[in-house]
């Protein structure tokens, strides 16, 4: 049940309903394991027992290394072989083709990925590493502790959420916030906009020429590579902005995912922006242990390329995945980090970054790396460009395109008043109620309108539920 | 607190009220427009013709009501469709006769021994047949009797699902295709192809198998005797096979059960066909304007025989 399917909207309302006028505040949380469990059985039943013994483990490792943390052999011990045991688990299930490659073809059968698996399994690891490290307190509760792993909001695709920002929400009674919802409604709404007018209105584009790269020269295909940026901003950043959303009008707040990453200037402010929580996750659990930026210039490079290339295998277990880790190691490694004031040198600077993160896209988006390099090499030899570019013969009419071009700009533009002069949300959650409900209804009606859904399309998931 | 929750449920009551008034009204505007200009009038009850005629294209080319009207003075609409079955013709009759009260209903033999219930390689068709007819506890009837999927149900009931992204398309005929010529229901095809003329088997051979198309033919002669409607079946010529036409004449033994006329055209000879240049030029199945107006003549003068107009 994807989030924007119909069956999952009728389930979430029905959630909602009872949530509010029949579960009592106290009881929420209960509620929402209940209905976590519901979704994900609806949804990977047959992983559902995984994700328990996930959880049973995460909790008995908890309890030990809360009961001796004052014993600090005993405590790595339980600490070592926790990580051993989760990451195995991890590796069996998302690795299993490389470790066919490695170990022999059928020792490990191709499985289909468990819902979630790399969300709820990093969320354990920083919960455990965080009560190893002091940082947080053991969750006495069971219950609460499997709501915050379960979380149908956030299972799926994240964001990867600390217990420390949810799990006191969770222990205290959770009532109806009307800011909060009012964010929420409109998270959701702004999501789905994201994603179904321009994310999957650009991969019919993207799919066209990617699907036959040899037939099209450098011109299409950096076309293709540019939308494919936008594409996989608006898909992701559009399923976070839906999970957000969903989980506010539940009254839980759950820190933003994105924050405008194609206005960055550089690389590290680049990852500053983009998934916040697998890059504040990877920092806080990777970057920092290894020592960060303490250990001097030298070590600091090995630490970033480490970090970025398990960024990079964390997506996939294929070698595009990794050279997209390496790519984007050596780009922070190599890129200044300076921002600049004067307007021209700051559009400079973001063009310049937005064409960099473009070209690592590239590796993302083509599994076989030769195609990869095929395409870039395409790109790069100007003087092979066409300029004769058909672009209605891509799939979209030329309405299509203006519209996707229209919302492009217009996406830019709301970002860019956002990084000026703060958040839109907090405006248009306080606009009076009849321009408020007038703006829900046009918006709404808009994305049916305008958006890719309906039998004459393939329903396309969200591009980060594959992780 | 109570009485904000109810408030609160109130106005998402009303917003989704408006919204999917929104989309029926958006709806309107992008659906396609084919099926509503050539069946909408009977479907509003703009007519209440006399005569219903209902089959599968080659209704829908090969009978003509405006000749049948002017000739015979015989008010009456053309409901066939592309490949429509049975199955289809039964429920477009169901909806028809909540606005209409036709004396006669007649019905073509094509497909009558097909099993299928719309023709599942083209959903195309059957919005054709359908999409006309209003949103009503019928339609949501007919659409659950024909369609298994509910991914499918949901596209029948609210063709927005399915043409919301004509919203490129739109031009001025969406608003204004109620001034075309809609040839009461027909389509028109001026073209011509040259084919080989039937090979008739004799009138009694014929191939007669249970069907879904039998079983529903049969609820249209059920359902037009409950509300006193006389039924006339037919069989429009078209290049056919010899098992065609012998499964075309088992349409006799329906009659002869039901004790219903049958006026199998294809061994009407004062018909006086031409193969070669009463059919169109894409297919020998539908009759062109030439071959409609024989067809459509003959049947106006038999159902002045046969029926009290």
């Amino acid at each position: 049940m994807i989030y924007t399917s119909l069956k999952f909207l009728i389930f979430y309302f029905i959630v909602v309903f009872l949530y509010y006028y029949f579960i009592k505040p106290m009881h929420r949380s209960y509620y929402l394991l209940f209905t976590s469990s519901v979704y994900y059985i609806l949804y990977s039943s047959k992983y559902f027992l995984l994700l328990l013994c996930v959880l049973f483990v995460t909790f008995a490792f908890a309890y030990y290394i809360d009961k001796y943390k004052y014993d600090d052999h005993i405590k790595k011990w339980f600490l070592c072989t926790y990580l051993i045991l989760i990451i195995f688990f991890l590796v069996v299930f998302k690795y299993n083709k490389l470790l066919n490659i490695l170990f022999s073809v059928g020792v490990f059968e191709e499985k289909v990925l468990p819902l979630g698996i790399s969300f709820y399994v990093f969320t354990a690891i920083s919960y455990i590493v965080d009560i190893y490290s002091d940082k947080e307190k053991k969750e006495s509760n069971a219950l609460i502790f499997a709501t915050h792993l379960m979380l149908f909001t956030k299972i799926a695709a994240g964001p990867i959420v600390k217990a420390s920002d949810l799990i006191p929400q969770l222990k205290e009674e959770i009532l109806f916030n009307k800011e909060l919802f009012r964010k929420g409604y409109f998270r959701v709404i702004y999501g789905f906009g994201l994603k179904l007018i321009i994310a999957d209105r650009a991969a019919i584009i993207i799919n066209s020429i990617y699907d036959n790269f040899k037939s099209y020269n450098g011109l299409y295909l950096f076309v293709a590579a540019c939308l494919y940026s936008i594409q996989i901003y608006c898909d992701f950043a559009g399923y976070s902005y839906i999970a957000i959303g969903l989980s506010n009008i539940l009254g839980l707040e759950i820190k933003t995912n994105f924050n405008r990453p194609y206005l960055a200037q550089n690389a590290k402010d680049f990852w500053k922006r983009w998934h916040i929580s697998l890059s504040t996750w990877l920092r806080d659990y990777i970057y920092i242990p290894l020592g960060g930026s303490r250990k001097g210039g030298a070590r600091k490079k090995i630490n970033i390329m480490i970090t970025m290339l398990v960024s990079g295998v964390w997506h996939g277990n294929t070698l595009n995945y990794i050279v997209w880790g390496i790519f984007h190691g050596l780009w922070q490694i190599l890129c200044p980090v300076k921002n600049s004031n004067s307007l021209i040198h700051r559009f400079l600077r973001v063009a310049t970054n937005f064409i960099a993160i473009t070209f690592g896209w590239v590796f993302f988006r083509m599994v076989n790396i030769y195609d990869a390099f095929y395409i870039l090499f395409s790109i790069v030899d100007i003087r092979k460009w066409q300029y004769n570019i058909k672009i209605t013969s891509l799939g979209l009419d030329r309405e299509n395109i203006m519209l996707l071009i229209c919302t492009i700009v217009l996406l830019f533009v709301i970002e860019y008043i956002c990084e000026k002069k703060g958040s839109v949300l907090n405006k248009v959650i306080r606009l009076p109620g009849i321009c408020r409900y007038f703006f829900i209804v046009t918006l709404v009606s808009l994305i049916l309108l305008f958006g890719i859904w309906g039998p004459a399309y393939d329903s396309a998931s969200f591009i980060y539920v594959d992780f | 607190m109570k009485r904000e929750k109810f408030i609160y449920c109130l106005k998402f009551i009303a917003m989704v009220i408006i919204l999917l008034a929104i989309c029926i009204a958006m709806g309107g505007v992008v659906e396609d427009k084919s099926s509503k200009r050539y069946k909408g009038d009977i479907y509003l009850g703009t007519n209440n013709p006399d005569v219903l005629y209902l089959g599968t294209s080659h209704v829908l080319y090969g009978i003509y009501p405006e000749v049948i009207d002017s000739e015979y003075n015989i008010e009456s609409y053309n409901v066939g469709g592309y490949a429509q079955r049975m199955a289809t013709s039964y429920w477009c009759l169901v909806n028809a006769l909540e606005k209409n009260s036709p004396k006669l209903v007649v019905v073509d033999s094509y497909s009558i021994n097909d099993d299928s219930l719309y023709p599942v390689d083209d959903k195309d068709f059957l919005h054709f047949s359908t999409d006309a007819i209003p949103l009503s506890y019928n339609k949501w009837r007919m659409v659950d009797d024909l369609l298994d999927d509910s991914s499918l149900k949901f596209e029948f009931l609210f063709p927005f699902v399915i043409y919301h992204s004509r919203w490129s398309d739109i031009n001025r005929y969406d608003f204004d295709y109620y001034k075309y010529e809609n040839n009461k229901g027909a389509i028109v095809d001026e073209t011509v192809g040259e084919y080989e003329a039937a090979v008739l088997p004799l009138q009694d051979e014929l191939i007669s198998q249970e069907s879904v198309s039998r079983k529903y033919l049969q609820k249209i002669i059920d359902l037009c005797e409950d509300n006193n409607i006389d039924v006339l079946l037919i069989s429009i010529p078209f290049v056919a096979s010899e098992e065609t036409i012998k499964e075309s004449n088992s349409m006799a033994l329906v009659a002869s059960k039901n004790n219903l006329n049958f006026y199998n055209m294809f061994y009407d000879e004062k018909i006086d066909l031409d193969y070669t240049k009463d059919f169109t030029e894409s297919t020998g199945q539908h009759l062109n304007s030439e071959g409609a107006k024989k067809i459509s003549l003959a049947l106006g003068q038999y159902i002045v025989d046969n029926y009290d107009f």
